[in-house]
């Protein structure tokens, strides 16, 4: 049998090159997750790490946007979640925001805090939607997920906000 | 109207600061930020820390980063399938094939591979020219081929199978068999063979059930069948399967055009 083509190894300069191309993209990207310089300075490695194949083959930068919020996020709401980087998230807020969940979340800071919290299967599209400010579509397009999943998570976790509002009340 | 509706998206702000956006995207964002204080500290504060990992962080991080990644490269041991044959394979296959089993290689050193305390297991996928492993949401196209690595971590017994989203059962290991097969103790154990993607599109999710006594396929297969009634999103949503296994993984990849 003839031997399979050696494989395209990413190689050291290469690595260099990807660190230096798309590390400040997810450095931020990390920041505004974990919300500390130290922490992100890990997961930024680990989120590299993860990701670098995909970005050495992306065809656009924007394809290669999409790996790395897909990847960063997933990574780093979990690492809130499993280390507990934002303890007492919930004790720190001073006080609820007036009005309704929809005017509740559209305080982002209170958002991030509540996300922290929720339900692990509607962490991202809560953080994605109601912190990164980004829409439906664009979500389902980043989390390979359909349209109709995105606005039932949505849906979910703005009742879940207002649960969480009418127990503080 | 939300703050949604009104300000840009934090993708945008990345995605303008990186050079990201079509030039008509751009020039939307620039107006944006012409009237808008908020997402203008925003894109200065997405500035300000890409300056900082370029001056401070990268510098000192790069070299523990290529330890890294050295540490976690391997040569690459595509095995039972040449180029040739993958190509031959890809081009008839509807379904997936399971290869004729060659001997059991051992995998090198990967650190990420270990799973303390608990079985696991490992997909890597040859796509696009490169070996990459298989993360939960990884897209993958026909004429792909993907192996398992696994943990046992002393239980004897393994099944690996799947369900796609047409629906459709696979027993990859034993392939095609009644029962679990025993599969030798080890930290990185390869599975025999490997498999092409055929052209089905949607989401794949792959179980590997471990166990210390072999367990009867048939619960198994009845229990994916039941979540590819479920469609995609059941197949996304899947945990455990509802069979006497002590240790169960699960991976989700997306099948989708080249």
């Amino acid at each position: 049998m003839t031997p399979p083509p050696a494989p395209r190894v990413v190689q050291d300069d290469r690595l260099t090159e990807l660190y230096r191309t798309y590390g400040p993209v997810i450095y931020a990207r990390c920041v505004r997750l974990l919300g500390e310089p130290v922490a992100a300075e890990d997961a930024t490695q680990e989120t590299f790490l993860r990701v670098h194949r995909h970005l050495a083959t992306a065809p656009t930068s924007h394809e290669a946007l999409l790996w790395i919020y897909r990847i960063a996020t997933n990574y780093c709401l979990n690492e809130v979640r499993n280390r507990k980087r934002r303890p007492d998230l919930l004790r720190e807020l001073p006080e609820l925001p007036t009005g309704d969940s929809e005017d509740l979340l559209a305080d982002r800071d209170f958002a991030a805090r509540l996300v922290a919290e929720a339900p692990e299967n509607l962490r991202v599209v809560a953080w994605l939607h109601h912190v990164d400010g980004m829409d439906q579509g664009a979500i389902a397009e980043l989390e390979g997920i359909s349209r109709r999943t995105v606005v039932t998570r949505i849906a979910d976790f703005a009742a879940y906000a207002a649960r969480f509002a009418k127990r503080s009340q | 109207m939300t703050a949604k509706d009104t300000h840009l998206s934090a993708f945008v702000v990345d995605a303008l600061v990186s050079g990201a956006l079509t030039s008509v995207e751009q020039e939307a964002a620039e107006r944006h930020l012409e009237g808008c204080i908020r997402c203008s500290d925003d894109v200065a504060a997405v500035r300000a820390l890409h300056e900082k990992f370029t001056a401070d962080v990268l510098p000192r991080t790069l070299p523990t980063l290529r330890a890294r990644e050295a540490r976690s490269r391997r040569p690459m041991k595509w095995i039972g399938v040449g180029a040739a044959g993958l190509a031959a394979a890809a081009a008839i296959a509807l379904v997936l094939h399971f290869r004729a089993p060659p001997p059991i290689p051992k995998v090198q050193d990967e650190p990420y591979l270990a799973i303390k305390g608990s079985a696991g297991m490992k997909i890597v996928a040859q796509h696009a020219g490169t070996q990459l492993e298989v993360v939960d949401g990884v897209k993958l196209a026909k004429g792909d081929a993907i192996r398992f690595v696994v943990d046992p971590n002393g239980l004897p017994y393994l099944l690996v199978a799947s369900v796609d989203g047409d629906g459709q059962v696979t027993v990859y290991f034993p392939a095609g068999g009644k029962e679990s097969g025993r599969v030798e103790d080890g930290h990185k154990v390869e599975l025999p063979g490997s498999i092409v993607l055929d052209d089905a599109r949607g989401p794949e999710r792959v179980f590997a059930l471990f166990s210390k006594e072999p367990i009867a396929a048939g619960p198994v297969t009845t229990a994916l069948r039941a979540i590819g009634a479920g469609g995609r999103d059941a197949i996304l949503r899947a945990g455990t399967l509802p069979v006497p296994a002590e240790a169960q993984r699960s991976i989700v990849f997306d099948k989708v055009s080249p």
